[in-house]
């Protein structure tokens, strides 16, 4: 059997023992490690299973996911979630929607300091659904722009999935941070659209709130400064290249609890769940690092990813054609599987392609996270759905589906507008040198 | 099989599992927290030109330990990422006998990890490798990370037990 052979075989063994309920880093480490086996040893199979696990764990660059995910945790902890809306709901709540409008610009504001859709879908459905269903807003409406503004913590940065992505295929993290600042806004931006015109509509669906004054109004945004404070320190620190990426998330964390201690918005049981959940998190994105480094190195030898990139270039198929099958081809998966897990599988097999087709890989990267915040609000595994079932348990997840589809049609609208015009997420990465 | 005697035995064990998957998330989060306060005080350092010798290393190592420390807990909470929508519509003494193989492949991997970690660390030890700039002895951590691999193979054990009686091999 040749190596191809062999590694298609390990694709679909993976593939096969994945719907088994596996953890999916111990399925990619026993893909890989078999793998390996029979194309290389079964004694270099096993040294690479004792070298990965440590030799990913203590990669510098992986350090940067606990220090983004503490810092979104001392947010969650601090209640920024909640400070962001209540800012938001005083400019926006006399509008119709304005509460569901205040919402969605308050889960773009937490997600300029939270990389994480769930913690943002949490945060933010916690605070803003009760608000809503007090004021008569339509359960669908209600539970729809959270589940779907919860997504946009991958977009605005930082951003797991952008620095998972970054990890996987070497692209630097500070870039794809900048590249998703602008189609995040855009995102915002369609899903205040989206907000209007069901209220346009549908006017029941969102009624008119109170109404504030102008210093109410300015008050508030005092409450949001410590969000616009870090935002600028993090991103500035990157964009003029004072810091790494870990750097940047570890002066982030750290600014996020001074300013929180400082404000006293924070308690010390709050620092602690934040360690402690910040343990968790990173500990289940890197193991599935680790099995996708054993994995990578088994379709490494078995050649899989360039016979599959020579022979794509070779049918002289237009790129754009290419990247709108990866595309359907994420947005079915994300579906099914998880969507970090699903980068983590399968950008070792396609990402060899996104070069041969000569496609920008940091505009690749903003691709795959709006793909991927298809994947967060679709059934039958859309996390942020889910999420959002478990904070309002009398809503049937019907609703909340039916409420998330226009907002998922802003996503593939922003998807659509990125792709067109490029420049949109390109323009700021190619100010950093 | 065993009654309310294997009742008693297996949540003494589950809750000796849980204990020392907790202690263990305790010192990743001290890794953690390690790894924010030598970062800021190196950059801080850094902006009056004196950042602390060998940050990087240390930091390295520290993520071994908030990673490899963390394992059992983020299985005891159930957050290592599975695919279980198909199998979830199976009847319970299936999902309960394909959870069983799971688990077992589970632990066996985990052994695997464990030992290969143990030998690994003993090469690094015999040789005397040491990290670039401050020194730190390797074979220590990596030493750490097949412990590590000890208990998420206890709690994993539990998940195979309970797996077991799903499907009513055991009771």
């Amino acid at each position: 059997m040749s190596p191809v052979q062999i590694g298609i075989i390990g694709i679909v063994g993976l593939i096969v023992v994945l719907f088994s309920g596996m953890p999916v880093a111990l399925v990619m480490a026993l893909a890989g490690f078999v793998g390996f086996s029979f194309l290389v040893s079964l004694d270099a199979a096993l040294s690479l299973l004792g070298k990965d696990i440590f030799g990913e764990a203590s990669k510098y660059s992986l350090t940067v996911l606990p220090m983004f995910i503490l810092m979104g945790q001392f947010a969650f902890f601090s209640g920024t979630g909640n400070r962001s809306f209540e800012s938001a709901y005083k400019f926006l709540g006399r509008v119709r929607g304005g509460l569901a409008l205040a919402t969605t610009l308050a889960c773009a504001v937490f997600a300029a300091v939270c990389g994480s859709t769930n913690a943002g879908a949490a945060a933010m459905g916690a605070i803003t659904i009760p608000e809503m269903r007090r004021y008569k807003y339509h359960p669908s409406l209600a539970t729809g722009c959270v589940a779907a503004g919860g997504t946009l913590s991958i977009l605005i940065p930082p951003s797991t999935v952008f620095i998972v992505y970054g990890i996987l295929t070497q692209v630097s993290i500070g870039k794809l941070f900048l590249a998703g600042i602008v189609p995040g806004i855009l995102l915002t931006l369609l899903f205040l659209a989206t907000v209007f015109v069901i209220c346009r509509l549908h006017p029941d669906y969102g009624p008119i709130g109170e109404k504030f004054s102008l210093r109410e109004k300015m008050v508030s945004l005092l409450g949001v400064i410590d969000v616009v404070i870090l935002f600028l320190l993090v991103m500035g620190g990157l964009f003029i290249g004072f810091f790494t990426p870990t750097e940047a998330g570890a002066v982030g964390a750290g600014g996020a609890l001074v300013l929180a201690l400082i404000k006293r918005q924070i308690t010390w049981k709050g620092i602690v769940q934040s360690f402690w959940d910040t343990a968790r998190l990173s500990c289940m994105i890197m193991f599935i690092l680790v099995g996708a480094a054993i994995f990578g190195h088994f379709i490494s030898v078995s050649r899989v990813p360039f016979v599959l990139s020579t022979w794509i270039s070779g049918t002289g198929m237009p790129p754009a054609i290419i990247i709108g099958m990866i595309i359907v081809f994420y947005f079915i998966g994300g579906c099914f599987i998880s969507t970090l897990a699903l980068i983590m599988v399968t950008i070792p097999i396609f990402y060899p392609l996104i070069q041969a087709i000569n496609f920008d890989p940091i505009l690749f990267g903003v691709i795959i996270v709006l793909v991927s915040e298809m994947g967060v609000i679709t059934p039958p595994v859309g996390v942020n759905v889910y999420i959002i079932k478990g904070v309002t348990q009398d809503i049937p997840l019907e609703v909340i589906f039916r409420g998330i589809v226009p907002f998922l049609i802003a996503v593939i609208i922003a998807t659509i507008i990125v792709i067109i015009f490029p420049q949109i997420a390109l323009f700021l990465p190619g100010l950093l040198h | 099989m065993a009654g309310i005697g294997g009742k008693v035995g297996m949540d003494s064990l589950k809750r000796i599992s849980e204990g020392i998957a907790k202690y263990f998330h305790w010192v990743a989060c001290v890794g953690i927290c390690g790894i924010m306060v030598v970062t800021c005080v190196d950059v801080i350092g850094r902006a009056f030109r004196r950042p602390i010798f060998g940050a990087y290393d240390l930091v390295c190592m520290l993520a071994v330990v908030a990673f490899s420390f963390a394992l059992a807990y983020t299985q005891v909470m159930k957050n290592h990422i599975g695919i279980d929508f198909l199998t979830s519509g199976l009847r319970d003494r299936v999902q309960g006998i394909i959870g069983a193989i799971v688990y077992l492949v589970c632990i066996g991997l985990l052994v695997v990890f464990a030992w290969r970690s143990a030998v690994l660390a003993r090469s690094l030890w015999v040789s005397g490798e040491v990290t670039m700039t401050m020194q730190l002895p390797y074979h220590f951590f990596v030493y750490g990370v097949g412990l590590a691999c000890l208990p998420l193979c206890l709690v994993f054990f539990i998940d195979f037990l309970n797996a077991l009686s799903k499907a009513r091999i055991i009771e």
